[in-house]
């Protein structure tokens, strides 16, 4: 196999005629020696480069089929517009850590109905959300993306990196239309459409089911967080009133007897708010004063005067003032 | 200044200039500018016109040089200034550095006098290059050759005289013998042909043999030279036509008798003496001849020479020609009193008619030329102008502004396009300002027709006003003068009127008395060329009193004659074969031939039938040109243009009301006569019978006033053969019939009124909905609703689609925006929210179907939408075809995602998620509804805006763009041409619209303009009136612009700026970088400018308006064919083959076509270049036609076509370099050692092809590279 720089290049036969060419290189880890469970394991990890961008798992696994068996893909490059973490994941406790492995299987061919599904994660003795249905569709990325193959074994990995010349070029997988489960072109389209405008009911469920949980969530968080009620001051056995920085309508959650909000107290201390006070000194008070200001109202003038000039100045290079 | 420039630069430049540090340097130096400045002031030439001089050229980096220092001195030398003891105010304002008295006072009349500083610099800058080069050595050469020919000409009649011989000039050999005895006129012209080859341009009927009077050549009288070269008022010409010096030679009076007044014997001499002045002029200098007769009235022929280059009087550089005008001795026999506009000169021979009445009818046109043709006038008029050029200081500005002004507007000389009338007007500009300061001569008090004024003093203007001023007071009375209703009168040499002024009234023209008080020089302008005139000042004043903006170049500096944007309704006019149906034998004559009697009478007739629907009608025709001088007629016009300026109030009615059942005989005869058969009596509701024109409306009102001027020409002037483009413009925004037979079975149903219906609807059935909530509004934000969409709707009845071949199966859907009433119960998570407007749409659509007959209801989700931001819509399709995506407004969601982005703990790509989250938001929910009812805003205020818009987006379409402009910006744009239409009137139709916004595009400079639209200001006001921007508004708009070119020089996203008063950052539509970038902004530019080029070229010959909407695919790497059959708006093409839907209904629906879902809105061909975009965005350029487009041109971006060294993330398909081509068998390439070494890659070009036919599996039928 040929080398640039410390990459291998795999050429994929798209047809007989034109060749794809991936860049492959075994994956090194950067992380810390102390992480536990690495996501892409070092020895049987290829790291490529240049990966199609209608690629699909299984299309590499197809083509890798030969020199070894693939456990899964991983795709990189969050795509933004792909995310899939909900703001949720955030508020939720510590157990997202174990999820985070299973998501990035779920990555590839994700769609919106899909990834709907995911964002609502099951708790334990809570209700669940029904997902909406969804359908294996080819997902497109960026071109020249790279990506992860992990291999069952490293020994897949060792042939992958040691092809024969005589292997080359691999060609690219083609499953009959009938078979392919991840359509393209008009097809894919079609599909497309079809998939994201799922049956009532099932929109239903999902809608409801997500409700659900988020009021369990929304009532769960409300027990947590105070005794107090909104709008009831809060006395404590000493008779002091606890008093609270005021949200954006002067009240708290927490409830309390609230004081200036934090916006005008920054207000306060950056200045803005002072009242313009009347300055002592006296304009034209003397005979020099007025003199002065005069000649600074000239001078003013004439810079003025002259910055329109040179704008003017300007101008004529451009268009030279000649009408025809 | 330039004179300036040119003597003490020396002294300058080698000084430092900023801000001198010592008080004593400050001096000396300022004593030296007050001396240059003093020098400068003795120097003789006084002209007050301020050369060009050749020295200036040179001084021309160290001139910046001294601006960029601040030189306070360098106005001083400007040419209006007064003398004054510079040397002490040098002096003052050096130690000060203070401004002197003398510049504050200068500074403060530039603002004062001239709207401002800039205008008053950008007019001193205008104004020497319009006029002629006024320095000794370019002069030199013309004057030279003036002597030589005064006095060849003043002795011509001694041809071998020793003269000749002593004068330096190198005659020719063959000098022309000059015939010393009498000759009949006939074998005068003979031997002039004979032995000159020069014709003579004898006016018709010519002489015969049978002609009495004999003619011999003797030199002339006298000659001056006359008009804008002597006055030294010349302007430049349109169209780089030479300045003209006018010289008027006196036909000797033994040559003339007193009878020659008639039947233009006087012309036939004058046409005589001309050609043996050009037979004398040719034997005796080089120089090109021609003849030219102004206004096509070869009565008025004159000779013009041109200078031959590297000939011995070589004036080439003054770009001027020389106009040799014969005219009347100063004692000319023909009596005065024949030039009175009552007296009758022209006689028909052998008429049948009692000569008794022709003595009586006046024959004004030609008396006029005769007067014209005076030495007396000329010399009159000289003087006149020279009285006023010394008594108003700023006569000659003033003069050259409003003629540049006009020349700009076609109301003067130019190779294309000239209002009719005003050709050979360049005095009257003059003559105007004279008469607004000086004031004209009062009328007899019982003259009174109504609208004669009894003002006592006429002087309107100052005469010590700027330039500047003079200008506007003249547009101020052109915008309000009404020349047919009041006539004007200068003050009279004489003190008196010579006829009376009611004689004047009788000729039923424009009346504009000269001072001789024998001249009405409005003679020959047809009405309509003023009413046009008055709008463009009217315009022009609008302009001028915006004084926030850049005025200058719209007043002066931008062509404005092309007809196709000017006009509403533009015709050409084929006139072979054209017959008057009255003709008035006499004034044929008058006129001086049938084509000027034919054009001046379809300005009447059309005039009468079209009554108020129009502000103003012209004709329009290039000036004539120069003829050979052996060609004695000038070559006849083949056709004319005619332009009309609509009034949309009136212009679309249908009925034209005429008399009354019982009006007198004469004006029903009047009225039938004017529309023959299609006049007829018809009874109104009102109860009245009257006589009446109906239009039917067949579809489209606009067309109205083009189908009248069809009727009255065909009926009047048998003229059939007339182009128009906008029935043909009108097609383009249709689909083939064809195709909408198939779609609908009544052809009624369609268009936006019905889509509204259907809207309607809708809310309705939304509000009957039991829902938790009630409605409170439904925003629509679709094109179709809002008359902006190409086609109007074509709905497709769901019972005949799945019938339908797939590629015109298109239903486009309606984007609306339901607002239920506020409530509590919202929950306050983003994600909530969307999982509760799920709900909401289920509740929606269910109710639907069952409400509903036969329309269907589902949810469509977003693809690729974020779990905070909102990604669900309800879809509604009823079962007449129409489709709506309804999506569910709640106001906090805003306050929620702002929040989220301001909140510091969460993660990076979460705060991403809410900030495109909020984008969508604000885009969707609120600027898109507001967009929209401004728009519906427009529409309602411009008939002519919806039409126009459609164009413009077809053509925009058409050229590719449509995936690279939002149509919102569209739409902005053309609101701007229409609102902002100065310094031209608002346009009326659709063709006239899109021209106008077509040439603005090639004109605008995005890159350094932006636009302002004063879109939200016109809700609820009157047409008419003119939206302004508050200057606050304005302030923050160039600031906004300013920040965002700073930010972003590259102009990656926002090239074109264009800000309303609720976005006055201009980034509504240019998020996420969906508006233009500066490479698409260059290629709108570049189109814009050709299609400018196919509109201009197009009309002379046939413009196919078609090919205005052909794009070449020539220029792209490579173009990617769809399978037209696949794509359901392929109905929409431009030129779409018909046969796909008309013959085979065989490749009916290859997808499951169920009528229980059916699919609106799908484009895959949208879809599939949406997802090339996301995925090749950085490595190619694609560009597509949504509306039908059969192919997507692509151009790879030059940067990743490089070789680079190879990066794992260079985000492009690369294969390494210097790897060969596979040929044929599956060999692998072999890369050359070094160029892997090197690690190199270059871009895979057809490794990405063949990607891309992957993806466009079934929708692309070939990629074709181009370039390789």
């Amino acid at each position: 196999m040929q080398k640039l720089s410390d990459f291998g290049v795999l050429p994929i036969a798209y047809t007989p005629q034109v060749i794809h060419y991936l860049y492959i290189r075994a994956h090194i880890t950067k992380s810390k020696a102390g992480a536990a469970i690495d996501e892409f394991p070092p020895n049987r990890t290829l790291f490529v480069v240049n990966i199609p961008p209608d690629a699909t798992e299984r299309e590499l696994i197809t083509l890798f089929s030969k020199p070894g068996t693939v456990e899964r893909v991983a795709f990189a490059g969050h795509d933004r517009v792909e995310g899939f973490v909900d703001e949720e994941t955030s508020d939720e406790e510590a157990a997202e850590s174990l999820n985070m492995e299973e998501m990035e299987i779920n990555d590839d061919g994700d769609d919106s109905p899909s990834r709907k599904k995911k964002n609502e994660k099951p708790k334990a003795a809570i209700p669940k959300i029904i997902p909406l249905p969804t359908v294996s569709l080819r997902h497109l990325r960026r071109t020249g993306s790279i990506g992860h193959l992990i291999f069952t074994s490293p020994q897949g990995l060792a042939s992958v990196l040691s092809l024969p010349e005589s292997a080359l070029p691999l060609t690219w997988p083609k499953f009959k239309a009938a078979s392919a489960a991840e359509p393209s072109g008009l097809a894919h389209y079609l599909a497309k459409y079809r998939s994201l405008r799922p049956a009532l009911s099932a929109v239903k469920e999902h809608a409801d089911s997500s409700m659900e949980v988020y009021e369990h969530k929304q009532a769960l968080a409300n027990r947590n967080t105070s005794k107090y009620r909104k709008g009831d001051a809060i006395v404590d056995e000493d008779g002091f009133t606890l008093v609270t920085r005021g949200g954006a309508y002067g009240q708290t959650l927490g409830g309390g007897v609230g004081v200036a909000s934090k916006k005008f107290t920054q207000e306060i201390a950056s200045g803005k708010r002072n009242r313009k006070k009347k300055s002592s000194k006296k304009d034209g008070f003397y005979a020099f004063q007025v003199r002065e200001k005069k000649i600074q109202e000239q001078i003013s003038l004439k810079k003025k005067f002259d910055a329109e000039r040179s704008k003017v100045e300007k101008a004529k290079q451009g268009r030279k003032f000649r009408p025809y | 200044m330039a004179r300036l420039k040119g003597k003490s630069n020396e002294k300058n430049v080698s000084k430092t200039q900023n801000q001198p540090q010592k008080r004593g340097e400050r001096i000396r130096h300022s004593q030296k500018n007050g001396r240059a400045d003093a020098m400068d002031l003795d120097s003789p030439s006084g002209s007050g016109s301020e050369s060009e001089d050749e020295s200036t050229t040179d001084a021309g980096s160290s001139d910046g040089e001294m601006i960029k220092s601040g030189e306070f001195h360098a106005k001083k030398d400007d040419p209006e200034e007064q003398t004054q003891n510079k040397d002490n105010k040098a002096n003052v304002q050096g130690v000060r550095a203070l401004p002197s008295a003398q510049e504050l006072k200068e500074i403060f009349e530039a603002s004062e006098l001239y709207q401002s500083n800039t205008f008053k610099l950008q007019i001193d800058d205008l104004l020497p290059s319009v006029s002629p080069k006024s320095s000794q050595t370019s002069r030199a050469p013309l004057d030279a050759f003036l002597l030589a020919l005064h006095e060849h000409l003043m002795n011509s009649a001694n041809a071998t005289s020793s003269r000749t011989k002593k004068s330096k000039s190198k005659l020719k050999n063959t000098v022309w013998q000059v015939p010393h005895s009498p000759q009949s006129p006939i074998a005068l012209a003979e031997a002039l042909l004979l032995e000159s080859n020069i014709a003579v341009p004898f006016p018709s009927p010519a002489p015969t043999n049978d002609t009495k009077w004999t003619f011999k050549y003797l030199p002339p009288e006298s000659i001056v030279v006359i008009g804008s070269w002597a006055a030294n008022l010349s302007v430049k010409h349109q169209d780089k036509a030479d300045f003209g010096v006018d010289i008027a030679v006196a036909i000797p009076t033994e040559l003339l008798q007193e009878k020659d007044y008639l039947n233009d014997r006087y012309f036939h001499k004058r046409a005589l003496y001309l050609a043996c002045l050009a037979a004398s002029i040719k034997s005796a200098f080089s120089v090109d001849l021609e003849y030219d007769s102004p206004i096509d009235d070869i009565r008025m022929s004159c000779l013009v020479l041109r200078p031959q280059k590297g000939s011995e009087y070589d004036w080439t550089k003054m770009h001027a020609c020389i106009r040799i005008i014969p005219v009347q001795p100063a004692d000319s026999p023909i009596p005065g009193s024949r030039i009175a506009p009552t007296s009758s000169n022209l006689r028909i021979a052998a008429s049948a008619t009692g000569s008794e009445a022709q003595m009586t009818i006046p024959t004004p046109h030609s008396n006029t030329l005769l007067a014209l043709s005076q030495m007396q006038t000329q010399t009159t008029h000289l003087i006149a102008i020279h009285n006023f050029s010394t008594s108003i200081p700023q006569f000659a500005p003033a003069a050259r502004l409003l003629r540049v002004w006009a020349n700009q507007r076609g109301f003067g000389k130019g190779k294309v396009d000239c209002v009719r009338g005003f050709e050979n007007m360049g005095a009257w500009w003059g003559w105007l300002i004279g008469y607004l300061v000086e004031g004209g001569e009062r009328l007899p008090i019982n003259a009174a027709s109504k609208g004669l004024s009894k003002k006592k003093t006429l002087a309107r203007l100052g005469r010590g006003l700027s330039s500047y001023q003079l200008f506007r007071g003249a547009l101020d009375f052109l915008s309000h003068h009404d020349f047919e209703q009041e006539p004007v009168f200068m003050k009279t040499v004489a003190g008196e009127h010579k006829f009376p002024p009611s004689s004047w009234l009788s000729t039923k023209r424009p009346v504009f008395i000269d001072p001789t008080s024998t001249i009405n020089l409005l003679e020959g302008v047809p009405l309509g060329s003023l009413n046009l005139l008055r709008l463009e000042a009217t315009q022009a004043l609008k302009v001028l009193d915006r004084t926030s903006e850049e005025t200058f170049s719209p007043t002066f500096l931008v062509d404005l004659r092309e007809p196709c944007s000017r006009f509403d309704v533009l015709l050409t006019v084929n006139l072979d074969g054209v017959q008057a149906r009255v003709e008035d034998g006499l004034e044929i004559l008058d006129r001086g031939s049938y084509i000027s009697f034919v054009t001046s009478s379809i300005d009447n007739v059309l005039r009468r039938a079209l009554g108020n629907r129009v502000k103003a009608i012209v004709t329009i025709h290039p000036t004539s040109p120069g003829r050979p001088i052996s060609q004695s007629q000038p070559s006849s016009r083949s056709s004319l243009k005619l332009g009309l300026v609509l009034d949309p109030d009136h212009a679309f009615r249908l009925i034209d009301r005429g008399p009354a059942v019982d009006a007198p005989q004469p004006t029903i005869d009047e009225f039938r006569e004017l529309w023959g058969d299609k006049a007829e009596l018809r009874r109104f509701a009102d109860g009245s019978i009257v006589e009446c024109v109906v239009w039917e409306s067949e579809g489209d009102r606009t067309e109205i006033p083009t189908r009248i001027v069809k009727h009255v020409l065909a009926r009047h002037f048998n003229i059939k053969k007339i182009r128009e483009v906008q029935s043909a413009f009108g097609q383009l925004t249709e689909q083939p019939r064809s195709a909408l037979r198939l779609m609908s079975e009544s052809s009624t149903i369609g268009g936006y009124k019905s889509a509204m219906q259907a809207f309607d609807e809708l809310v309705k059935t939304i509000k009957g909905m039991d829902l938790p909530l009630s409605l409170v509004a439904c925003l629509p934000c679709a094109e179709e609703l809002r008359y902006t969409s190409v086609f109007g709707s074509s709905p497709i009845p769901l019972n005949r689609l799945h019938r339908l071949p797939e590629c015109i199966k298109y239903i486009p859907v309606y984007d609306a925006v339901l607002q239920f009433e506020k409530s509590a119960r919202w929950p306050d998570d983003l994600g909530a929210i969307q999982k509760l407007k799920l709900a909401w749409f289920e509740t929606i659509a269910r109710e639907f179907t069952n409400k509903l007959d036969g329309s269907h209801a589902r949810i469509a989700m977003d693809a690729l939408a974020s779990p905070v931001e909102d990604g669900a819509a309800v879809e509604v399709v009823l079962a007449t075809g129409y489709a709506f995506r309804l999506r569910i407004y709640h106001d906090r969601e805003k306050f929620l995602l702002e929040r989220a982005i301001e909140d510091k703990t969460l993660q990076p790509f979460q705060r991403m998620d809410a900030e495109r989250g909020l984008a969508v938001h604000t885009q969707r929910f609120l600027d898109s509804p507001r967009h929209h009812s401004a728009i519906v805003n427009v529409h309602r205020r411009h008939p002519g805006f919806s039409p126009a818009v459609r164009l413009v987006k077809r053509w925009f379409a058409a050229h590719l763009l449509s995936n690279t402009i939002p149509p919102e910006l569209i739409e902005l744009l053309c609101a701007y041409v229409f609102l902002r239409p100065d310094p031209q009137v608002t346009p009326n139709t659709g063709s006239t619209g899109f021209a106008r916004t077509i040439s603005f595009l090639s004109n605008w400079d995005w890159r350094r303009e932006y636009l302002a639209v004063p879109l939200y200001g016109i809700a609820g006001e009157d047409a008419t009136k003119d939206i302004l921007l508050s200057q606050d508004t304005r302030k923050s708009m160039s600031a906004a612009f300013e920040e965002r070119r700073t930010r972003d020089p590259g102009m990656n996203s926002g090239a074109w700026h264009i800000a309303t008063e609720q976005d006055v950052t201009g980034v509504w539509w240019c998020k996420d970088g969906r508006g233009p970038v500066s490479m698409i902004a260059d290629r709108v530019t570049a189109l814009a400018k050709a299609s400018v080029q196919v509109i201009q070229h197009g009309l002379d010959s046939s413009l196919n308006v078609k090919a205005l909407f052909h794009h070449p695919m020539d220029g792209y790497d490579f173009v990617i064919h769809l399978e037209p059959s696949v794509l359901p708006r392929y109905a929409q093409n431009v030129l779409p083959d018909e046969t796909l839907w008309t013959s085979s209904l065989k490749n009916v629906n290859i997808q499951a076509g169920d009528s229980s879902s059916p699919l609106v809105g799908f484009d895959p061909a949208r879809e599939l270049l949406e997802d090339l975009q996301r995925v090749y965005g950085d490595t190619i350029a694609f560009f597509y036609d949504y509306l039908g487009g059969t192919v997507i041109g692509c151009s790879w971006n030059p940067l990743v076509r490089q070789a680079k060294p190879f990066r794992a993330l260079l985000g492009y398909s690369m294969k390494p370099e210097g790897s060969k081509k596979v040929r044929g068998n599956l060999s692998i390439a072999r890369m050359s050692p070094e160029a892997v070494s090197k690690g190199h890659v270059v871009l895979n070009e057809d490794a990405i092809l063949c990607e891309i036919s992957r993806m466009g599996l079934g929708l692309i039928k070939e990629i074709v590279k181009q370039t390789f």
